[in-house]
């Protein structure tokens, strides 16, 4: 009766079942390969429905021949675990493979063999696939918008110094940990501000928005001394007040004259765009 | 000490208080210095625009309220369709993320982190701009089954003609009805005897018995209109009968279902995972059958964490239903709040209808689903 069961493999058969098997799983990725890379269709003298599904009928067979509980070899063993538990995800697997070698022909054509990339102007892009010519000419403009072509490592030098200054927790000892919160939510921003807004716009460090952040963060600190009795009262009288002082009483050209990036050219921030602009917007909303 | 709870209140109150009538004193005197009425009396006005697709008959002679409602259609059918499509492929996706199978188990890994992680307006011009104007032209296409044409122009399938189509719509919602009395009794039947009805193959019965009665007895009739390939100029080809799909609505019903699809798919398998193994074992372990674990103990609990996230994801794609205006898809946006509004001039009142529409579609969105939570979740005492 044992020898009747010529569906599942054991141990005594092990050996045909395996050959048999992994012949068949070969030879239907082997169709597909040459139909899908070389165009050439091995089967093609079969009627058409059967010739499109015979791939997936070998390979179904071959993988369920394949399908053994615990052979001792390392890689049959962890196809069957992974791919080939039973015969649904069987007919998965081989739709996945097969889906992956058919798609790869034409788009590794569009990207990279079709593709044109020499040149420096849209003209030379007359293949059917990518026209990289085009990125690279225009790369500038996706990345920084209308920003001048000579102060754009202005931008460069702002993200490089904001990553160096974020990436600083990760390396601080034990020691200074406990002041990092305090750097992460004042300081940082701040520094980011500055970087974002006044370095790359070229522009005066202190305007009226800088009253409103220097009254807020400087309350903030000295709230943490007031006790929480008055704390109320502090928060909403302190902070509009030491704006209206610092906005009309203590320096108001004065700042603005102090905080004027004389050597930098100050740049529209209508000229900002691109992929910079993207991440200075993420970056505070 | 009552001071100190009452003050900031007060303050708040009267900010916002202070902000709403600035912005109306100033919007009044605005509006009277440029001669601006306020009032929605242009409703009823003749609107003089056409809209390229429309599910009501429109066109220039009739009133801007009907091209209000042309677009909130629009926008209905759409999110409709969406969330008919995000729903399926997400579930679809969520349960092939829990799969076994390495290759599924990785498909549907980065399906999910590339469509998630890419802005959907992007998504949609890809494929109105990108995909689907690769598309053939109506006169080389092939037809796909013989009867489906997917052309650059739209997608053309084969419409239904009916005769007494009422009566078996009404004999669906008969069949419909009866299965949910049928289900009373025999939830009820169960609860009292012990005894099982077949419930399933019951209801299927009468899903099918029932129409086919009205097509043999009530005079039901139905016939299936192909397109046919039409020539309006030298070069110009379209298809005549059937209906056509334009491929805006397809674009976006494409991006949009596939875009919200992978948010979906992320809360089945948070609801699935969100099931502890030790009550699948549990349940395996007083003798019920894989099915039976799936539907008696590991659903209940899983939908329970599924749906509020979901409710989330339809109204989000309902709301993003409004990127439409991108690929000029007449949506309420497109027509009502953008040609509607160029052509009257009269923002404040369009703009608040566009809002309250959009408003009342999201709550009764969050409604029905907060019903549906309410009645799936599991009832502690």
């Amino acid at each position: 009766m044992n020898k009747l069961n010529f569906l599942q493999p054991d141990r005594n058969n092990f050996n045909t079942y395996l050959y048999t098997g992994t012949i068949l799983v070969a030879l239907s990725i082997f169709i597909v390969f040459l139909n899908s890379f070389f165009n050439k269709d091995l089967i093609s003298f079969l009627p058409g429905t059967l010739s499109f599904f015979l791939p997936l009928i070998l390979g179904f067979i071959g993988l369920h021949l394949i399908r053994i509980e615990y052979s001792g070899l390392k890689f049959l063993d962890s196809i069957n675990k992974n791919i080939n538990t039973n015969n649904f995800n069987a007919f998965l697997s081989l739709l996945i493979v097969f889906i992956v070698i058919k798609s790869l022909p034409p788009l590794l054509s569009w990207f990279i063999l079709d593709a044109n990339i020499a040149g420096d102007s849209k003209d030379v892009c007359t293949g059917t696939g990518a026209c990289w010519t085009y990125i690279k000419i225009w790369f500038n403009r996706f990345m920084y918008g209308m920003y001048p072509n000579a102060e754009q490592w202005r931008i460069n030098l702002s993200f490089i110094a904001l990553a160096f200054l974020g990436t600083i927790g990760f390396f601080a000892t034990e020691k200074f940990k406990k002041y990092l919160t305090l750097y992460y939510v004042v300081i940082y921003p701040v520094i980011a501000f500055f970087f974002i807004f006044f370095f790359i716009s070229g522009g005066p460090i202190f305007f009226d928005f800088s009253y409103g952040i220097i009254a807020a963060v400087v309350s903030i600190i000295i709230g943490f001394f007031i006790p929480s009795k008055f704390k109320m009262y502090y928060f909403i009288v302190v902070p509009i007040t030491l704006y209206i002082l610092l906005k009309y009483v203590f320096f108001y050209e004065e700042l603005i004259e102090l905080g004027k990036l004389e050597a930098l050219e100050w740049v529209e921030t209508g000229a900002w765009g691109g992929l910079s602009l993207t991440f200075i917007v993420s970056f505070f909303v | 000490m009552n001071i100190k709870k009452i003050l900031p209140q007060l303050l708040t109150l009267l900010v916002v208080i202070l902000i709403f009538g600035f912005f109306s004193y100033n919007a009044q005197v605005n509006m009277e210095n440029r001669g601006i009425s306020f009032g929605y009396g242009f409703l009823s006005q003749e609107s003089s625009f056409d809209v390229q697709f429309s599910l009501i008959e429109f066109d220039g002679s009739h009133s801007y309220f009907r091209a209000y409602l042309v677009g909130l259609l629009n926008t209905i059918l759409v999110s409709v369709i969406g969330i008919i499509f995000a729903t399926i492929i997400g579930v679809v996706v969520g349960i092939a993320r829990l799969s076994n199978n390495y290759l599924i188990n990785k498909t549907a890994a980065v399906y999910v982190e590339f469509f998630r992680n890419i802005p959907l307006l992007l998504q949609i011009f890809f494929w109105y701009f990108a995909a689907l104007r690769a598309l053939p032209l109506p006169q080389d296409t092939e037809p796909m089954f013989g009867v489906f044409f997917l052309t650059i122009k739209g997608f053309f399938v084969p419409a239904f003609v009916w005769n007494n189509l009422d009566i078996f719509i009404y004999s669906v919602i008969a069949a419909i009805i009866s299965i949910i009395f049928i289900r009373i009794y025999a939830r009820k039947k169960q609860e009292n005897e012990g005894i099982q009805i077949p419930v399933l193959s019951i209801s299927i019965g009468l899903l099918i018995i029932l129409p086919l009665l009205s097509f043999l007895i009530g005079g039901v009739d139905a016939s299936v209109e192909v397109p046919v390939i039409k020539q309006l100029s030298q070069s110009g080809f379209t298809y005549e009968g059937g209906i056509k799909l334009p491929p805006e609505l397809i674009s976006l019903a494409l991006a949009l279902s596939l875009y919200t699809a992978t948010f979906i798919a992320e809360c089945v398998r948070a609801g699935v995972q969100g099931v502890s193994k030790g009550q699948k074992e549990a349940a395996a372990s007083i003798g019920l059958t894989p099915n039976q674990v799936l539907k008696l103990v590991v659903m209940p609990q899983a939908l329970r964490i599924i749906i509020p996230p979901t409710t989330n994801q339809y109204l989000n794609l309902t709301k993003n239903s409004s990127l439409a205006a991108a690929i000029a898809y007449p949506d309420l946006v497109l027509v009502f709040a953008g040609t509607a509004l160029m052509q009257t001039g009269r923002a404040i009142e369009i703009v608040s209808i566009t809002m309250l529409t959009y408003l009342s579609l999201s709550i009764s969105i969050s409604i029905f689903m907060n019903w549906y939570n309410k009645k799936i979740a599991i009832k502690e005492k």
